[in-house]
């Protein structure tokens, strides 16, 4: 740190409008260094980056200073920007998805950015984009050139994405949140190249991400953020031994620790920001404490044969398979099929949490999907509490519908957003006939106090709320009927870990006060050690090992499982899979 | 790209063969007689006339007879004889085909050449003063029915400045400046409603994908704004633009019905409506077929442009 800094940012402060997105963060990064921005959502990190870059709109508002090798970029030129941008900065986005040009050919992406910043003919420019798309791992790079995005996986495209980044060898490369969206397995060969690149090229990086295991395995140096101000800075060590701030500890500590043996009753440590920094006015955020005192409704069990029955399981699956078939057209023959789910048996009992655990693609929302009859199984039977799903008709499929209930993974696209969170959290109420208006809204508040809301917020819309809110208020939606099984699709893998732990830890008590059974789906290892009774591992709509949680992460039978579990980034530095020696 | 364009030409070609029973159907649903029209003044309908002049027309046989009749000749390139001029009529449609293609493409010449770069200042101009005039222009544009701005145009450029002539048409062949002056001014009634939906659209669709992280990736690599728009943003923005001229594209050949009639037009449309009036059902059958067949090529290439644009449509095909 005593080299000159290649970058140094000075009480920057963004500003939308009334909202102070970043506010005063100062911090340096020296050439080849690698420093991590570390936050929750809306803590400012992706603004800061993108402030760096000169990329925010017109309309905001930015002062301070940002300083590469000395020179002021808050005060240079569009033209000088255009230069800097590309060349001396560069910026890998966190969607592969959306951050290519889908109707450009990915060569042409990659050797635009040649075209611009050396005085290279088109012909070479592609000539060096084949060049580099082999040098991010990627085979039969000429062919391969010649693709759109749509034809590459998600990890072919955040490869892509390093080559455009790496194209003109810049001093700095800004990742935001780069591998958030891959699969663990996919996340781990990609941050492995990334710093293999990052060696090669003796690039400096900031790295913005929300994500501890992977800060543990890269940072030189930690910014912490929180809404917008610097929290505590120091060097990776510093950072996860010794913190000095009680958020930057909270934030560890609440971490989802992949290595921690299976407590039962352990509860997920949680971050109380309003006692670390006093409660931001206007802003209730965790309002007041879940009350088990709060009344659920209580549903008699009107599903003939279902009673409570320790011995039955709750949930029975046999050799269930959902095959989709793909293009073929308006004939019944022909076309290929997908085998999304194939020949699936697995057995939940009452009270208990199975985790189903799969990558993108794994065919394990289809399987969540068949089991909330949301979707019929091709063949196979799903058995809940001994009675056929499939065959449900009438009232008693009317019973099952209010006993299991599904909480998805994206909680704006499944509320609706033109009805209060009142209405959409007692719909239920309303379309079983269980209350009236008045009940129903007093019923709301009830819920909404449950999962740790304001009551008041009944009559607010679903877009005034943040994301984890909007979680909540579907786990609300959810409890309103006082279900016996809850079908959780990636409910809680969006969510920031402080409120992760809030909504694993309210899961686990009502399981506890009203026996649920979860079938918990999920991609991240690392909460379903505390979380799950039992783990199912799905891979191309087999499960290819199911057992005790335990036994599968300490004695893992099968390689796939391995290869999962050894992705998953480690918290602590001892164990951290560290793809950058320890600065000293 | 072969198989994309095998894949679509054949379900192009399936749409003509519905269309044409279609076509002809509605052709002997509307009421009246072309044979009682005809002679209906002339012999006061005597029923041995009646009678001869139908059998010599075929039209004392079954529909089915006549269908199929009609379809086999059609399949060899016979649209048979106007009942009512006794020429063929196929003639008749290869004259005035190119008359009203002339009069579509016009309008989407207008309507894509203004409708754009309307669009596109507007998007890029938006909260300022610029932006807000063009959006108010295409409002007007797309406000404004074809025999609202029809009459309006022919006030003021024929009547008024008197640049351009009101109506009327001029083959090519006998004098191509004037031939193409007479053309403005329809084009521009046919294409201005079009303009206001492509520039309204251009607009929206640009907005949206703005704010496309490949938007941003492109200005992060050292692109301008405005090239980081017009190379990145636009391509990918003209694909609900092209869907939406494809749908609009039969608004386009409604609005010649009009256009033809009020600028005196000799295309296909007039002959449509003239041979309604007449019940002559070749003649009828025959144009609806031709509209038919023009509507489908449009698609056609609505289809090829926007696998242009977006090369994940080939891949649905």
């Amino acid at each position: 740190m005593t080299a000159a800094p290649l970058l140094s940012v000075r009480d920057l402060s963004v500003r939308f409008g009334d909202f102070l997105a970043v506010d005063g963060v100062g911090f340096d990064v020296a050439p080849g260094e690698v420093v991590c921005i570390v936050g929750e959502s809306g803590s400012g990190k992706s603004v800061t980056g993108r402030a760096i870059m000169g990329l925010l709109d017109g309309s905001v508002r930015r002062s301070g200073e940002i300083l590469l090798r000395g020179e002021a970029l808050q005060d240079a030129s569009e033209k000088r920007m255009n230069a800097v941008r590309g060349k001396e900065i560069s910026m890998i986005f966190q969607e592969p998805m959306t951050a290519l040009n889908p109707g450009m050919r990915v060569g042409a992406q990659i050797a635009e950015v040649l075209l611009l910043h050396f005085p290279v003919t088109r012909a070479e420019a592609m000539r060096r984009a084949v060049a580099l798309l082999e040098r991010v791992g990627i085979r039969d790079a000429k062919t391969r050139a010649r693709a759109f995005p749509h034809e590459l996986s998600g990890g072919m495209r955040q490869r892509v994405m390093i080559a455009i980044a790496c194209a003109a060898d810049p001093a700095l490369i800004i990742a935001d949140e780069p591998t958030t969206a891959l699969d663990v397995t996919v996340q781990a060969q990609v941050l492995e190249l990334l710093f293999k690149m990052q060696r090669e090229l003796g690039s400096a990086v900031v790295f913005v991400t929300h994500d501890l295991g992977v800060v543990a395995g890269i940072a030189d140096r930690v910014v912490v953020l929180y809404r917008g101000k610097v929290v505590e800075q120091g060097t990776v060590t510093e950072i996860f031994t010794r913190a000095q701030h009680p958020y930057t500890r909270a934030l560890i500590a609440a971490a989802p620790d992949v290595e921690l043996p299976r407590t039962p009753g352990l509860r997920f440590p949680t971050v109380d920001t309003d006692a670390i920094f006093g409660r931001a006015d206007g802003a209730p955020a965790s309002a007041p404490a879940p009350s088990s005192a709060a009344p659920v409704p209580a549903a008699p069990a009107s599903l003939a044969g279902t009673e409570e029955d320790a011995a039955t399981p709750a949930l029975e699956l046999r050799d269930l398979h959902r095959t989709f078939r793909l293009g073929g057209g308006l004939l019944p023959f022909g076309g290929k099929s997908l085998h999304a789910v194939n020949g699936v048996s697995l057995t939940i009992a009452p009270g208990t949490t199975t985790a189903l655990i799969g990558e993108s693609g794994s065919g394990k929302s289809t399987l969540g999907r068949c089991v909330a009859r949301l979707d019929r199984p091709t063949s196979g039977d799903i058995l809940y509490r001994g009675r056929d799903v499939v065959a449900l008709r009438g009232d008693e499929l009317m019973a099952f519908r209010r006993q299991v209930q599904t909480i998805f993974q994206d909680p704006f696209a499944s509320l609706n957003p033109r009805r209060t969170v009142g209405e959409a959290v007692t719909d239920g109420l309303a379309i079983h006939g269980l209350a009236g208006r008045e009940e129903r809204h007093e019923r709301a508040r009830a819920l909404l106090a449950r999962v740790g809301l304001d009551p008041d917020y009944v009559s607010r819309y679903p877009h005034q709320f943040s994301g984890g809110q909007r979680q909540r208020i579907a786990i609300a939606r959810a409890l309103a009927l006082d279900p016996r099984f809850i079908v959780a699709d990636e409910a809680v893998s969006a969510l920031d870990v402080s409120v992760r732990a809030q909504v694993l830890n309210l899961l686990s008590d009502l399981q506890d006060e009203h026996r649920l059974s979860f079938l918990f789906i999920t991609h991240d290892l690392s909460t379903v050690r505390q979380f799950a009774d039992r783990v199912a591992i799905m891979r191309a709509g087999e499960i290819v090992e199911d057992g005790e949680t335990e036994a599968i992460f300490t004695d893992p039978q099968h390689e796939y499982t391995r290869s999962l579990l050894a992705a998953v980034p480690r918290i602590h530095l001892e164990s951290a899979h560290r793809l950058r020696p320890l600065p000293a | 790209m072969l198989r994309f364009l095998g894949h679509r030409l054949s379900s192009a070609l399936l749409t003509l063969a519905i269309a044409a029973v279609a076509v002809f159907l509605v052709a002997r649903m509307i009421p009246g007689d072309p044979v009682m029209i005809m002679l209906g003044e002339a012999t006061g309908g005597d029923p041995a006339a009646v009678a001869r002049m139908r059998n010599e027309l075929g039209l004392d046989r079954s529909l089915f007879v006549q269908f199929s009749n009609w379809a086999m000749r059609l399949l060899q390139g016979d649209f048979g004889v106007s009942i009512r001029s006794g020429e063929p009529v196929l003639d008749d449609l290869l004259l005035r085909i190119p008359r009203s293609l002339e009069l579509i493409a016009g309008g989407l010449l207008v309507a894509v050449l203004l409708g754009l770069p309307l669009g596109i200042l507007s998007a890029r101009n938006r909260g300022r003063l610029s932006g807000a005039i063009s959006s108010i222009v295409s409002v007007i544009g797309f406000s404004a029915p074809v025999f609202v701005s029809g009459v309006i145009l022919v006030v003021v450029f024929g009547v008024w400045l008197q640049v351009l002539p009101s109506s009327g048409y001029v083959p090519f062949a006998d004098d191509p400046l004037l031939h193409l002056s007479c053309l403005v001014l329809p084009s521009l009634a046919i294409g201005l409603n079009f303009m206001g939906v492509v520039a309204r659209v251009t607009r929206a669709s640009l907005i949206d994908t703005m704010d496309n992280d490949y938007v941003a990736l492109a200005r992060a690599k050292g692109l301008s704004r405005g090239r980081a728009m017009i190379r990145h943003a636009l391509p990918n923005a003209m694909v609900p633009v092209i869907a939406i001229i494809g749908i609009r594209a039969g608004n386009l050949l409604g609005g010649t019905v009009i256009v033809e009639a009020l600028f005196d037009w000799p295309g296909l449309s007039s002959l449509l409506v003239s041979a309604s009036f007449s019940r002559d059902y070749p003649v009828i059958q025959g144009s609806l077929i031709a509209i038919f067949a023009i509507f489908i090529l449009i698609s056609l290439l609505i289809d090829l442009a926007q696998s242009f644009f977006d090369p994940r449509v080939r891949a649905t095909a």
